[in-house]
């Protein structure tokens, strides 16, 4: 089911220590390019509000996190998150909603002169867009090889 | 990619020009002396702080960052230090140090928790994060003194170990002079504090934290003992600033040189005429069309370029030095409205994209330009940076804060 080369979801028992112990801080360990399952394993354990969407080419899950910040996770139909999209208050713990890709996040931001306005990497398997200020912080990041090929990037917010 | 011919004997004449006359366009007394810079320092008065923007501390080559000196105190005490290339940020709130540019000797008492646990604090940027221990100062900003104030001390030994859920927050580490461009950020924008009514109801990741033994966990924290904008703690001058910056030829400047004035139509130095007033939502933000599309807009000292989105131009190539802005064949003369968030001011404003990568190697010693354009983060973000405040007085309202024109939060020019 998982293509080896890609990074994937573990599922909630999967997580990493540290991930669970923020649990009810942050209840978030769905990962970009994981299956939907922790999602909904997500919602049992973290008691927070989650509304999904569903559509015939993808389905959206939205968790609204402690500080008020809404984060959609985009499941394709063969269940893979191909992309989350945030907006609001706080900034999202990125290494949780990344997942394996956080390291590719690094990887490539080091490699940018320091920046002072948005935040954007375009990588063959990694796009993300960082926006906004303080109290005010909006993104999505998606890996290209997964999105559904009936699906335009436009759809992601 | 080089610039035109043409457009170099303009920007050429541009700069004899300036040189020549000693006197610059914009709402302040402008110069442009033969080393390049332009503007000079402001008039002395107990509520103006100067701004430079020169490139930042040895060794950091920002561009289009303004910077100010701050003194910060012992609280109660004469012990103070002043601390020169703060970042001016209208983009968040608060002040916040590199510890390492602190002399030892300057005694900062902790600031705590409603428990007595000495707090921390993760600042988070767009493109990483900034942890550090929260402390208590005198900070005084021009003659004016914001006392026993909390402030972050960022790469404070105190708190040697950034927890995992502030360094997820994003991918670089800004804990030094070098990650931050700057020895400190002055966050002087439209919010009393930093996190907000957000951080007094519940423990938020990547905002305030206790690190008892076992370490460091997100901790409930109250207003009052939240990293506050020092401006709003003044005793006058306290409801918002305005941030003047010169005029520039479209070659850009060495050095430009302006003001950063404390109160708004509080003396007589700071009154808003009859500057356009645009209403900000409780995010910090209004509206900006361009191209027939509505966004979200804010005005930011903080960021170095004008951000938008418009596929039509081109970014500069991924492996130039300035892979994040955009790089059109010819300069841009373009227009967006500006429109108030509660449907208020409506407001056209020119402003024109040059080619960044021809501009900053056609002068690689210059620092400020009014030109830098790049592209948002997603098709519904305006970011009004730096450019957009040349040969303007910009004000920034605090939220609550009454002004002549109402209390804040706005911003006018």
């Amino acid at each position: 089911m998982h293509d080896a080369s890609k990074p994937y979801l573990r599922d909630i028992y999967g997580c990493p220590l540290s991930i669970l112990l923020l649990l009810t801080a942050f209840p978030v360990c769905a990962e970009l390019g994981g299956d939907a399952g922790s999602v909904e394993a997500d919602r049992v354990h973290m008691n927070a509000e989650v509304r999904m969407q569903r559509a015939t080419k993808f389905s959206v899950h939205e968790l609204q996190t402690p500080g008020g910040t809404t984060i959609r996770e985009y499941v394709a139909p063969t269940g893979r998150v191909f992309a989350v999209a945030w907006t609001g208050p706080q900034m999202p713990d990125l290494q949780q909603l990344f997942g394996g890709y956080f390291e590719s996040l690094k990887k490539a931001a080091s490699r940018k002169p320091s920046e002072r306005g948005p935040l954007r990497i375009d990588e063959p398997t990694l796009v993300v867009d960082s926006g906004g200020h303080m109290r005010a912080f909006h993104g999505r990041a998606y890996d290209p090889r997964l999105v559904p090929a009936d699906v335009s990037i436009d759809e992601i917010q | 990619m080089a610039m035109p011919i043409l457009g170099r004997i303009a920007a050429l004449a541009a700069l004899l020009a300036l040189a020549g006359c000693g006197s610059g366009g914009g709402g302040s007394d402008s110069s442009a002396g033969g080393d390049g810079t332009v503007g000079v320092a402001p008039a002395f008065a107990p509520n103006v702080l100067a701004i430079t923007i020169d490139g930042g501390p040895p060794g950091v080559n920002a561009v289009n960052v303004p910077y100010v000196n701050v003194t910060v105190c012992s609280p109660g005490t004469t012990q103070c230090q002043t601390v020169d290339h703060v970042l001016v940020d209208t983009g968040s709130a608060g002040l916040r140090i590199v510890a390492s540019v602190l002399n030892s000797s300057l005694l900062l008492p902790p600031q705590t928790d409603d428990n007595g646990n000495n707090l921390a604090e993760c600042a988070v940027f767009l493109d990483g994060f900034s942890w550090g221990a929260v402390r208590i100062a005198d900070v005084v900003l021009a003659s004016q003194t914001a006392g026993s104030i909390p402030i972050q001390l960022i790469g404070d030994p105190a708190f040697p170990t950034v927890p995992a859920s502030c360094s997820g927050t994003g991918p670089k580490a800004k804990n030094t002079v070098q990650g931050l461009s700057a020895n400190g950020i002055l966050g002087v924008g439209p919010f009393l504090q930093d996190c907000g009514a957000a951080c007094a109801r519940t423990a938020i990741v990547g905002t305030y934290y206790i690190c008892p033994q076992g370490g460091c966990q997100p901790v409930v924290t109250s207003l009052a003992r939240q990293v506050p904008n020092p401006v709003a703690r003044l005793p006058v001058d306290n409801n918002g600033v305005i941030i003047e910056l010169p005029a520039l030829p479209a070659s850009g400047a060495s050095r430009a040189i302006g003001a950063l004035t404390l109160g708004i139509g509080t003396a007589g130095n700071n009154a808003l005429g009859s500057a356009a007033k645009f209403d900000l939502d409780r995010t910090g933000n209004f509206r900006t069309t361009y191209n027939g599309r509505t966004s979200t807009a804010f005005v930011d000292s903080g960021s170095n370029g004008l951000f938008f989105s418009d596929p039509g131009i081109p970014t500069c190539s991924a492996t130039s030095p300035t892979p994040s802005f955009y790089c059109p064949p010819a300069t841009l003369a373009l227009s967006a409205t500006m429109q108030g968030a509660a449907n208020g001011q409506t407001q056209g404003v020119s402003f024109s994209v040059a080619n960044a990568t021809a501009l900053i190697s056609n002068a690689p010693t210059f620092k400020a330009f009014n030109n830098l354009g790049g592209p948002s983060a997603g098709s519904t973000s305006f970011d009004w940076g730096i450019p957009f405040f040349f040969g303007r007085r910009i004000f920034t309202a605090i939220e609550g804060q009454s002004t002549p024109a109402g209390a804040g939060p706005y911003i006018a020019f």
